[in-house]
């Protein structure tokens, strides 16, 4: 069983709402297939664990970090990254709609 | 591995094949010598290291060079001797996250890897640069480096900051796993390089692939990745803490903005200070070293061809050199700590509005200084489009240059009156007028730019960020190595040419051996032709002749025209600000000015943008693009002088 379908009863966010520090699991992309490609070589495609780590001082874009790495991401292209609450870590905590 | 499948082109590893892995100590196994190792193409990811470990294999024994066809910089050098290997070259090719053609940079890697690059041999041997601190996810660009099935050695780069942080990985077992080689090394350390030799040394022919995942499909590659991560006991490294808390503070919601405004300040202000006292001094070095050297020729024409021609041409681009060298110092710095991508995540916001993203922040800012490095400086911004669009837009910003015909024009018609007391006068605030026509025109342009010729479905901005190091001198000089050497070969030759011409103009037609004076030269006799072009903008010929001369670089303009007006008996005891608001109305003095604002006027700029964009193609649009510009402002300011307050 992935981590994904494990919390599949919790609701989808948009990855840019998603609280800081909070953990994730990446489920779906809603981006055509290049920009979903280019963002499969950073990392992300669905399944892999994302935690929201910091943001620019304005806010956007927002810094996500998946293993070791540190990417930023527009708010504009992050809104259309659906992901789960990581039910795994208990600290998690949703972001503010 | 039920989820991986022999991809068409992998099959399986021999025993034999799989028993030469490197042991956990980095040490290579001898094998029997089976191909003659000439070319060995050095790959890795963004922030691995790559760049570092290259510099420390070749030294200063580097080409730098553009792939035909394509704007990718191409690197190649010698592998430093020392090794009894010799007659290797190592080709770095640029950073990729993996072997999908996502850019131009990873078309060329691709193609290199495969032979299919015109003029670049097919790699005998791959160096494969990770860095073994985030090895999760780069073990997916190994899978598809090393499905090409030529002879690789897996370099785990960073093993100081794997082992500090708490990591380890079994170096054997991942040799296993991938079927190839594997060293853990610190290319900034000089550890565990020796791997590297005895690899080039003793490597054999190619050799079979092993079973891989299927490339296409990214999720399987990365299940792949975890479970070959898993199986040679890798351990990933604790989260680098040192870069948490800086992150903490550089990119706050408050002080990260004021540290980033602090921080471009300073940059501004030394290459705007620093840079030009350099420039200056090297620049008055040249000429007095001219002038020596004038003593000891005794033709005229042919010291004249000399000094002013090819010692001026020369010395007009070495000009710039001090400034691009802070400059590069700088950028270096940041780039190199980590710093300068988190500026571009702070300036992304702002440059978004204009169509651009957060990476041309710092080329702009530096064209401020001069164009010419702020061109070379783009190359960190790796969409193509926003690279060039930022390339069109510099030339825009107030580069120094500028400032010699500005402070010429503002101190010759605008008068010396305070608009608010002791803080802004009426000259400072037009030389601020100047600097923002420059810049509400280059972000105008950018929009322009964005919305036709460059308009392309958005391109998502994704930025890693790399962890905070300390930048290491042979790095930082390397990149000022690099710089110089390819803006003087190629800037120099190009500037140097056009000012050999231009002298010749000047000096031609020659009358009973002695060479004309300017005003009858047949650049005159240019200047007298255009005149009726130019008349409208309220320009007379001198001032033709000062506009052609400027084509070279725009401050020569001031030294044109003080040549011109001290010839002429008219103006020959007049000083220059008095001269030239003789010859000109107000409304034509600030049609000149505004002229300068956007015309295109520095062959240094126009050779660099040919060389950054690989052809003549931009450089002419961008020539008449600014001209086209320059002229019509000029023209429209004139004019509305004429109708409205001469009536």
């Amino acid at each position: 069983m992935t981590r994904a379908s494990k919390s599949s009863a919790a609701a989808l966010l948009p990855l840019h709402k998603l609280a800081q520090d909070a953990s994730a699991v990446l489920i779906r992309i809603d981006l055509g297939a290049e920009e979903t490609d280019h963002l499969g070589l950073m990392g992300f495609f669905p399944g892999v664990g994302v935690t929201a780590s910091g943001k620019a001082p304005g806010g956007d874009p927002r810094i996500y970090r998946i293993d070791q790495s540190e990417i930023a991401l527009r708010n504009e292209t992050a809104r259309n990254i659906l992901v789960r609450l990581d039910e795994v870590e208990p600290a998690v905590k949703a972001g503010k709609p | 591995m039920s989820s991986c499948h022999t991809t068409p082109g992998a099959v399986k590893f021999t025993p034999e094949e799989l028993a030469i892995p490197v042991s956990t100590d980095g040490s290579v196994p001898r094998r029997h010598q089976t191909v003659n190792v000439r070319t060995v193409a050095v790959i890795g990811p963004p922030n691995c290291g790559k760049s570092t470990l290259f510099n420390r294999l070749t030294g200063l024994r580097q080409k730098i060079g553009n792939y035909p066809g394509v704007t990718v910089e191409q690197r190649a050098g010698k592998l430093a001797g020392g090794h009894g290997i010799k007659g290797v070259t190592l080709v770095d090719l640029p950073g990729i996250y993996g072997m999908t053609a996502q850019s131009e940079d990873a078309r060329v890697s691709i193609d290199v890897l495969r032979g299919e690059m015109p003029g670049t041999p097919q790699p005998d041997a791959i160096l494969l640069v990770l860095d073994a601190t985030n090895l999760g996810r780069h073990l997916v660009l190994a899978a598809q480096v090393l499905s090409l099935g030529l002879p690789t050695l897996v370099l785990l780069n960073m093993k100081d900051q794997l082992l500090e942080r708490g990591g380890s990985v079994d170096t054997f077992k991942l040799a296993q796993e991938l079927g190839a080689p594997v060293a853990l090394i610190s290319a900034t350390q000089t550890d565990g390089l020796d791997a590297i030799y005895r690899f080039l040394e003793e490597t054999g022919g190619k050799r079979e692939m092993v079973q891989l995942p299927v490339l296409q499909n990214p999720g399987l590659c990365r299940d792949w990745a975890v479970a070959v991560g898993r199986r040679s006991d890798y351990n990933a490294p604790a989260s680098p803490i040192w870069t948490r808390r800086l992150d903490k503070i550089v990119l706050h919601p408050v002080w990260g903005g004021v540290i980033f405004f602090a921080i471009v300040m300073m940059v501004f202000q030394l290459v705007f200070t620093v840079g030009q006292a350099l420039g200056d001094w090297f620049t008055d070095l040249l000429e007095r070293t001219g002038e020596h050297m004038a003593v000891y020729v005794h033709i005229p024409w042919l010291q004249s061809l000399l000094l002013d021609g090819v010692w001026k041409g020369v010395g007009s681009v070495l000009a710039f050199l001090p400034q691009i060298l802070v400059l590069f110092f700088f950028i270096g710095l940041l780039e190199d700590s980590g710093y300068l991508a988190r500026a571009a995540l702070i300036a992304d916001r702002t440059m978004a509005r204009f169509g651009l993203n957060g990476k041309a922040f710092i080329p702009l800012l530096s064209a401020y200084a001069c164009a010419v490095p702020a061109i070379m400086a783009t190359r960190t911004i790796e969409n193509k489009r926003d690279r060039l669009a930022t390339i069109l837009i510099a030339p825009f910003m107030t580069c120094s240059a500028r400032l010699p015909i500005y402070t010429l024009m503002i101190a010759a018609f605008i008068p010396n009156k305070a608009i608010i007391p002791h803080l802004l006068g009426l000259r400072a605030a037009a030389m601020i007028g100047l600097y923002f026509l420059g810049f509400a025109a280059a972000f105008f342009t950018a929009q322009l730019l964005k919305s036709s010729v460059l308009k392309k479905a958005k391109a998502p901005f994704v930025m890693e960020l790399p962890q905070y190091r300390w930048p290491t001198v042979q790095s930082i000089a390397m990149r000022l190595y690099d710089r110089a050497k390819v803006f003087i070969t190629r800037a120099g030759t190009i500037i140097l040419s056009v000012t050999v011409f231009l002298w010749a103009m000047a000096a031609l037609p020659v009358h009973n051996g002695v060479i004309s004076s300017i005003s009858n030269s047949w650049l005159a006799n240019a200047g007298r032709f255009f005149e009726p072009l130019i008349h409208p903008l309220g320009f007379n010929w001198k001032i033709g002749i000062g506009l052609l001369s400027s084509l070279v670089a725009r401050e020569v303009i001031v030294g044109t025209l003080g040549t011109i007006y001290a010839s002429d008996p008219a103006t020959h005891s007049l000083s220059l600000q008095s001269a030239v608001r003789g010859d000109l109305t107000p409304g034509a003095a600030v049609a000149l000015v505004v002229f300068f604002a956007f015309a295109m006027q520095c062959t240094s700029t126009l050779a660099i943008v040919k060389r950054e964009t690989n052809g003549w193609k931009w450089p002419i649009i961008q020539f008449l693009y600014m001209s086209g510009m320059a002229y019509t402002a000029a023209l429209v300011v004139n004019q509305a002088y004429r109708l409205f307050w001469l009536h």
